[in-house]
C-alpha cells in the first residue's frame, strides 16, 4: 500500500465516524425533546384495524361509526344493558299512532350542530330526505317511511306506508346520524374530505385519509364539558393486529380490539393493560347453498352440520372467546333463544344422515369460501375439512377477498360455493336484521346466501317485524318459530358468537362496550388518569 | 445535438406512447372481464337491487363496452382517471396523496443501494478473492435471494421486538404527531419537516424510514454490488489499464478515473431496472411495516375489487416505468453512442 | 459447488419429503389443536404453527411446491418465449416489429402487478400463480432468443443451409437453436431464484397458495402477525425460501462462468 491509499483509508475511516456521531447526536436530541415534552393534553388514542372509506354518515357503511358516533348522534339511544333498551338522545321521547303508521319524536332543545345553527325538526327531516334520496349504505332501514313533517321546532312526525319499528331504526348505527341542513350541495366530497356537521361531542380536527383521523371537543355541546374528558381522540388505522396489540402495551395507544387470541396469552400479566371481553352481536354463519346438490339435500345439511368441529374452534381457536351459536341470532341479542337445539361434533350421527341420503361411503366434493386475511376463519375452513374428511367428503376450501366471496355467492347458485362463511352484525337491533338479510327470499342475490325459498318462513318474518313496534312479544315469538325452521332445516352452519374484546390502557376509566354500536367507544362518557 | 440522438429519443418516445396505449387498453380489458359488479362496490353490499342499477347508469356501465372505452381514454388524459368506487374520491387525486410517502422510501433506499453497492462492488473487484471480496459476493447473493417480507419481519423482531430502538410502523410516531404536528407540504415527510424547521418531526420520520428503507435496499444493493463488481472486473482486465498501470499511474486514479467511468453505463441499467423493481418491492414492505403508500392503496384496491383504483394505480405505475426507463435509455445513449443503433 | 450442493439437498428433501418428514400429516395439513404455538423443541425442532402442526413437516413438504414452482415457471416461460425470439430474429422484418412489440407492452408492466392484475381475473391459487408468472417472464427470454437469433443466422453455415434449400423450420431446429439455447439456460436457473421469491410474495399477498398448503410463502405470510408472539411461525419457511434462492442464485452464477462468460454481456443488457 502506498501513501495515498494510506490517507484515502483514514478518510473513509473519518467519514464513517462523522455519521456515527451526527446519528447518534440527532437521536439524542429527539429522544430529549420528546421527554421534555408535558402532557397538557388528554389524548385518546384508538388503534383501530381498517381504515374509513366514507365519512358521509349518510352512506357510511363500513366501520365509520366508530368515528361517526363520536361526532354525531341519533335521535334514539340502544343501550342494551337497561330493561327498555330505547334511550332518548336526540329525541327525549315518542309516541306512535293507534295503527302504527305514524310516529312523533319530541325532540331535545338547546342542542346545536358543530357549526352553531341549532338542532330541530327541520334537521331530522333533511336527514332522512337526504338519506334516502341518496340510496347508498344502510339507507334501507327507511323504506317504510312515507315522509316527514315538521311539526314545529322540537316534533317531527314519521310516516310510515307499512308498520315498522321506527325508535330502533332511529337508533341504528348506519343511516340515521343527524346531520345538519347546513351542508353544501354535493356534501359527499365534502364529509370525505375531513368535514362533520353532527351534534356530538366531538369534532374532526384533522382528517389523514386513510391512516387517521384526530377530533377535538365541540365547546357548545349540550352535556357539558365539566368533569374529566378527553380533549382530543385520535384514530389511527393499524392494519397489523400484533401492531396494535404492541401499541397498546407499549403505550404508544391506549385501546385496541379485534386482536386474535392467541396474540393476548400472556397479556394478563401486563397490568398497564386491562382487557375486557363483552358479548357482542356478531356472529359467524356459514350458509349452505340449498339450490345445488349435494347440499339441496337436507339430510346431508344435517350431517354435515353434525360433521363441524364446534368444540374445537371455540376452545383452541378462540379460546373461550366466543360461544356456539344457537341460531342465527347472536346471544344477548333480543331476539336470541338459547333453548333453540344446536347441532355439536357427531360423526356417528353425520355417518347415518349421509347414509339415509344415499352416500353411504361419503364421496363427496364441496367448497366452501372465506375472508382472505382473516386468521380465524382460515383455522375454521382448515378444522372443518379435516373432520369432513373422515366422512370422506372432499371439503375444497378456498380463500377469497370479501368482494369476490360475495361476487360469487351473488352469481347462479349452480355455480356458487356450498358453504360460505361470513360475519354478521346488525345495522339497528332486531332479529329481523339477521332473518331477513341472510334468509328471506329474494329475486336478486344479496345475502341470502343459502338461497332458502320459504314462502311460509317469508310470511311469518315479515308479520313479525310489522308487529315489533306495537306488540313484541308476539313478535319475538314468530322470530323464535323462524329460527327453528332453520335450524331444522339446516339451512346454515351456525357456529360462533363472538366477543368483542377491548385491550385498553389501564390510566383509562369507564370504558364500556354497546354491542349495539358495533366497536364503537363513547369517548366522552370515559376519561384517563393524569399522569403522577 | 450529437447524431442519431434526435432520431433515437422520437424512436423511443412514440415507442413508449404506444406501449402505454396498448397497457391501458390491456388494463382496461383485465378490469371488465373480472367477474365483478362494480356497481355493487360503489352502493353497499346491503343496497336494494333499483339503488344498484341506478348506480350503474351513474357510473356509465349500461353504455356499450367501445363507449366506455373512449369515455376512460379521453377521461385519463384530461385528468379524469374515474372515482374510487370504494372511498368515492377521485383515484388521481388519491393516488397522488399515497405517492409521497412510497417514493420517500423508494429513493432512500436506491440512495443506500448505491452509496453501498457502487463501493462493495469496486473494492470486491479491485481485491479479487480477497475477504472484501467475499464479503462482496455475499452481499450480492444475499441481496437478490432474501424475500423481501421476511427479512422485513426479521428485522422488526430485532430491532423492535427485542432491542427496542427502531419503532415497530407507520410513518411518525402518535407522540411527534400530537405534539409536533407535521405540515404537509410535499408529502416528503422529510422535507417537509425541513422546510417547516420541525426537527423533531425530522427525526422522528427518519427513524421510521429507516427499516422500511433498508429492507427495500436489499434487492438493488445485491444487483448493483453484482454488477459493478462484474463490470470492473472485466475493465481492469482491458488491455488500457495494463498499459496505464504499465506507466505508473496511481491504483486510485485508475479505478476512479478510467474503470468505474466504463462500469457506470450498465450499472445505470441496473439502477433503473432496481428503480422500478422498487415499485412493486414497495407493496411488499408497505404491508409489513403499515406504510400508507401507494403499495397499501393497490393492495387494499385488488382486495376490494376497486376496478378504478386498479386501473388507477396500474396506469400510473407503468408510466413510471416507462418514464424512468425511457430516460435511462436516453441518458445511455447520450453516453454511450452506440446503444442508439439498437 | 455450493450452489450444487445446496440444491441438490433440496432436491433429495422435496423426493422424499412423505418419509422426511416427522409428522407427514401434520405436515399435508391435518390440524392439531392441542398443540399450538409450540416453541421449538426436540420432538418439533421448529415449533408448531397456529393449527398445532409440526412446522418443520410443512417446511420439509413444501419443498415439493417451490421446486415445482421454479421449474413449472420457467419452464413455460421459456417454452413461450423462445420459439417466438427465434421467429422475431431469424424472420425479421414486419413479424420481428410486431413480436417486439408485444414483448415490450409486457416488460412495460412492473411485473408484480402483472401478476397481480392476471390473478385478479384467473382467481387466486397456486396453479393460476404459476401460471399468470410466466405470461410475465416469457418476454425476458423471447428477448434473449432473439438476439442470439439474430447474430447466428449471418453465419455461414445457416446461409450455406438455405442455399441448399433446407427449410426455414428445420434450420430454425438444428442450426439455432442448439446454439442459442446456452444463455437461456444461464439466464432461465437464475431465473428460478425469482420465480421462488415472486411466486412467495404472491402467497404472502394472499393471491397464490391457499391453505392448508404448505407452502412457504403462505406461511409466512400466516405467520407474520406472529412474528413478535411466536416468531418460529414465520421465521423458519422464511429461511427456508432464502436458502433455495440462493442456491438457485449460486447455481447460476457457476453455470455462466463455466459455460460462456462472453454471453455475460447480452444477457444483463
Amino acid at each position: 500500500m502506498n501513501l495515498s491509499q494510506k490517507s484515502s483509508h483514514k478518510k473513509i475511516y473519518a467519514i464513517i465516524a462523522i455519521v456515527i456521531v451526527v446519528v447518534a447526536s440527532l437521536g439524542g436530541f429527539y429522544y430529549y425533546q420528546l421527554s421534555q415534552v408535558p402532557k397538557t393534553k388528554s389524548v385518546a388514542v384508538y388503534s383501530y384495524v381498517s381504515d374509513f372509506p366514507d365519512l358521509d354518515p349518510s352512506s357510511a357503511f363500513e366501520d365509520e361509526q366508530v368515528i361517526l358516533a363520536n361526532t354525531y348522534e341519533a335521535l334514539v339511544y340502544f343501550d342494551p344493558s337497561m330493561t327498555q333498551p330505547l334511550q332518548p338522545w336526540l329525541a327525549t321521547s315518542w309516541n306512535n299512532s293507534a295503527d302504527g303508521l305514524t310516529w312523533t319524536f319530541h325532540l331535545r332543545s338547546g342542542v346545536t350542530f358543530h357549526d352553531g345553527t341549532p338542532f330541530n325538526a327541520q334537521a331530522v327531516k333533511f336527514t332522512i330526505d337526504r338519506t334516502k334520496a341518496l340510496g347508498l349504505g344502510g339507507a334501507y332501514i327507511w323504506d317504510p317511511v312515507k315522509s316527514v313533517n315538521v311539526v314545529d321546532d322540537s316534533t317531527v312526525q314519521i310516516l310510515l306506508s307499512y308498520p315498522a319499528p321506527v325508535p330502533q331504526m332511529a337508533s341504528s348505527q348506519y343511516a340515521a346520524w343527524i346531520i345538519s341542513p347546513s351542508i353544501p350541495a354535493n356534501a359527499s366530497d365534502w364529509f370525505n374530505a375531513g368535514h362533520d356537521a353532527g351534534t356530538g361531542p366531538y369534532m374532526i380536527q384533522s382528517y389523514q385519509k386513510g391512516f387517521q383521523v384526530t377530533l377535538q371537543q365541540y365547546p357548545g355541546y349540550w352535556k357539558g364539558w365539566s368533569g374529566p374528558h378527553f380533549d382530543n381522540v385520535i384514530f389511527r388505522v393499524d392494519r397489523d393486529p400484533s401492531v396494535r396489540l404492541q401499541a397498546v402495551q407499549s403505550g404508544d395507544a391506549d385501546m385496541t380490539l379485534d386482536i386474535p387470541v392467541d396474540l393476548l396469552t400472556n397479556i394478563q400479566s401486563n397490568t398497564n393493560v386491562v382487557v375486557i371481553d363483552s358479548k357482542a352481536y356478531r356472529n359467524l354463519v356459514g350458509s349452505i347453498n340449498t339450490v345445488k346438490a349435494p347440499t339441496d339435500n337436507v339430510l346431508v345439511r344435517q350431517a354435515i352440520s353434525y360433521a363441524f368441529p364446534y368444540k374445537d374452534v371455540i376452545d383452541s381457536v378462540w379460546q373461550g372467546h366466543a360461544r356456539q351459536s344457537t341460531g342465527p341470532v347472536p346471544t344477548g341479542m333480543v331476539g336470541h333463544f338459547d333453548d333453540l337445539p344446536q347441532y355439536s361434533l357427531d360423526l356417528t350421527k353425520a355417518q347415518d344422515l349421509l347414509t339415509q341420503a344415499g352416500y353411504p361411503n361419503g364421496g363427496l366434493s364441496l367448497t366452501l369460501t372465506y375472508t382472505s386475511g382473516d386468521q380465524m376463519e382460515k383455522s375454521v375452513a382448515e378444522l372443518y375439512k379435516a373432520q369432513l374428511a373422515k366422512l370422506n367428503i372432499d371439503l375444497n376450501i378456498q380463500e377469497m377477498t370479501t368482494h369476490a366471496k360475495y361476487a360469487l355467492a351473488r352469481g347462479d347458485p349452480q355455480q356458487a360455493q356450498n358453504i360460505i362463511l361470513f360475519y354478521w352484525w346488525p345495522t339497528y337491533i332486531t332479529a329481523y336484521d339477521f332473518l331477513f338479510n341472510l334468509f328471506h327470499s329474494e329475486k336478486k342475490h344479496i345475502f341470502n346466501f343459502s338461497y332458502y325459498n320459504s314462502t311460509q318462513y317469508d310470511n311469518m318474518i315479515d308479520q313479525a317485524s310489522q308487529l315489533e313496534g306495537t306488540n313484541p312479544t308476539q313478535a319475538l315469538q314468530m322470530y323464535k318459530q323462524a329460527q327453528l325452521m332453520l335450524i331444522q332445516d339446516a339451512a346454515a352452519l351456525f357456529i360462533f358468537d363472538q366477543d368483542t374484546t377491548i385491550i385498553y390502557n389501564a390510566k383509562v376509566h369507564n370504558l364500556t362496550d354497546n354491542p349495539a354500536y358495533i366497536e364503537t367507544i363513547f369517548f366522552y362518557d370515559c376519561w384517563e388518569e393524569a399522569p403522577s | 445535438m450529437p447524431t442519431g440522438l434526435t432520431r433515437y429519443i422520437a424512436r423511443r418516445l412514440v415507442l413508449a406512447l404506444f406501449v402505454l396505449l396498448a397497457v391501458v387498453t390491456f388494463t382496461f380489458i383485465v378490469a371488465r372481464v373480472v367477474p365483478s359488479d362494480p356497481a355493487e362496490l360503489y352502493v353497499g353490499p346491503k343496497a336494494t337491487a333499483e339503488q344498484r342499477d341506478r348506480a350503474r347508469i351513474e357510473l356509465g356501465l349500461d353504455k356499450p363496452l367501445y363507449v366506455q372505452y373512449f369515455n376512460y381514454l379521453t377521461g385519463l388524459i384530461s385528468g379524469n382517471w374515474g372515482i374510487s368506487l370504494r372511498a368515492k374520491s377521485s383515484v388521481l387525486s388519491d393516488i397522488l396523496i399515497y405517492l409521497p410517502a412510497t417514493l420517500e422510501i423508494i429513493i432512500l433506499a436506491n440512495i443506500i443501494a448505491v452509496m453501498v453497492g457502487i463501493p462493495l462492488g469496486v473494492y470486491s473487484a479491485v481485491k479479487k478473492n480477497s475477504m472484501l471480496d467475499q464479503l462482496g459476493r455475499l452481499t450480492a447473493i444475499s441481496g437478490v435471494s432474501i424475500p423481501s417480507f421476511w427479512f422485513a419481519l426479521l428485522l422488526q423482531l430485532l430491532f423492535f421486538g427485542k432491542l427496542h430502538i427502531l419503532p415497530l410502523e407507520g410513518r411518525l410516531s402518535t407522540y411527534v404527531e400530537l405534539y409536533y404536528p407535521l405540515k404537509t407540504i410535499t408529502g416528503f415527510y422529510l422535507v417537509d419537516s425541513l422546510l417547516t424547521l420541525n426537527f423533531v418531526a425530522f427525526v422522528d420520520g427518519f427513524w421510521h424510514l429507516i427499516l422500511p428503507a433498508v429492507v427495500l435496499a436489499t434487492y438493488p444493493i445485491g444487483l448493483i454490488t453484482r454488477m459493478t463488481r462484474s463490470m470492473m472486473i472485466e475493465v481492469l482486465r482491458e488491455n488500457y489499464i495494463r498499459f496505464a498501470r504499465a506507466n505508473g499511474i496511481t491504483e486510485r486514479i485508475i479505478i476512479f478515473k478510467y474503470a468505474l467511468k466504463n462500469a457506470i453505463v450498465p450499472t445505470l441499467t441496473v439502477l433503473g431496472l432496481s428503480f422500478a423493481y422498487s415499485i412493486t418491492g414497495a407493496v411488499l414492505v408497505e404491508i409489513v411495516f403499515g406504510w400508507p403508500g401507494l403499495g397499501t392503496y393497490t393492495l387494499n384496491a385488488i382486495i376490494e375489487g376497486d376496478y378504478p383504483a386498479i386501473l388507477g394505480v396500474t396506469i400510473f405505475g407503468t408510466l413510471f416505468y416507462i418514464v424512468i426507463n425511457l430516460c435511462l435509455d436516453i441518458f445511455q445513449s447520450f453516453l454511450d453512442p452506440r446503444v442508439r443503433l439498437t | 459447488m455450493c450452489g450444487i450442493a445446496i440444491l441438490v439437498f433440496f432436491v433429495l428433501v422435496a423426493v422424499f419429503a412423505p418419509w422426511l418428514a416427522p409428522y407427514p400429516a401434520e405436515g399435508a395439513g391435518v390440524p392439531n389443536p392441542p398443540n399450538k404455538f409450540l416453541p421449538p423443541s426436540f420432538a418439533h425442532p421448529f415449533g408448531t404453527d397456529y393449527l398445532g402442526r409440526d412446522v418443520l413437516s410443512r417446511v420439509i413438504l413444501g419443498s415439493r411446491i417451490s421446486l415445482v414452482v421454479a421449474v413449472a415457471v420457467i419452464a413455460l416461460a421459456i417454452i413461450i418465449g423462445t420459439p417466438l425470439g427465434a421467429i422475431a430474429g431469424y424472420f425479421g422484418g414486419r413479424v420481428d416489429d410486431v413480436i417486439m412489440r408485444v414483448t415490450d407492452v409486457f416488460l412495460s408492466f412492473p411485473s408484480l402487478l402483472l401478476a397481480i392484475i392476471l390473478l385478479a381475473t384467473l382467481g387466486p391459487g397456486l396453479t393460476n400463480a404459476m401460471i399468470s408468472l410466466s405470461l410475465t417472464w416469457w418476454p425476458w427470454y423471447t428477448r434473449i432468443m432473439r438476439a442470439q437469433t439474430v447474430s447466428l443466422r449471418e453465419r455461414t453455415y445457416v446461409e450455406a443451409s438455405k442455399v441448399i434449400g433446407v427449410s426455414d423450420f428445420w434450420i430454425l431446429i438444428r442450426h439455432i437453436l442448439p446454439n442459442a439455447i446456452t444463455p437461456i439456460l444461464v439466464q432461465g436457473t437464475m431465473d428460478m431464484s425469482s420465480a421462488i421469491l415472486a411466486e412467495a410474495a404472491l402467497s404472502f399477498i394472499g393471491l397464490g397458495a391457499q391453505a392448508p398448503s404448505p407452502e412457504w410463502g403462505l406461511m409466512v405470510s400466516t405467520g407474520r402477525i406472529y412474528i413478535l408472539n411466536y416468531w418460529w411461525f414465520p421465521t423458519f419457511p422464511g429461511l427456508a425460501i432464502f436458502a433455495i434462492a440462493v442456491a438457485f442464485n449460486l447455481f447460476g452464477d457457476g453455470l455462466r462462468e463455466i459455460l460462456d462468460p462472453k454471453t455475460r454481456r447480452l444477457v444483463e443488457a
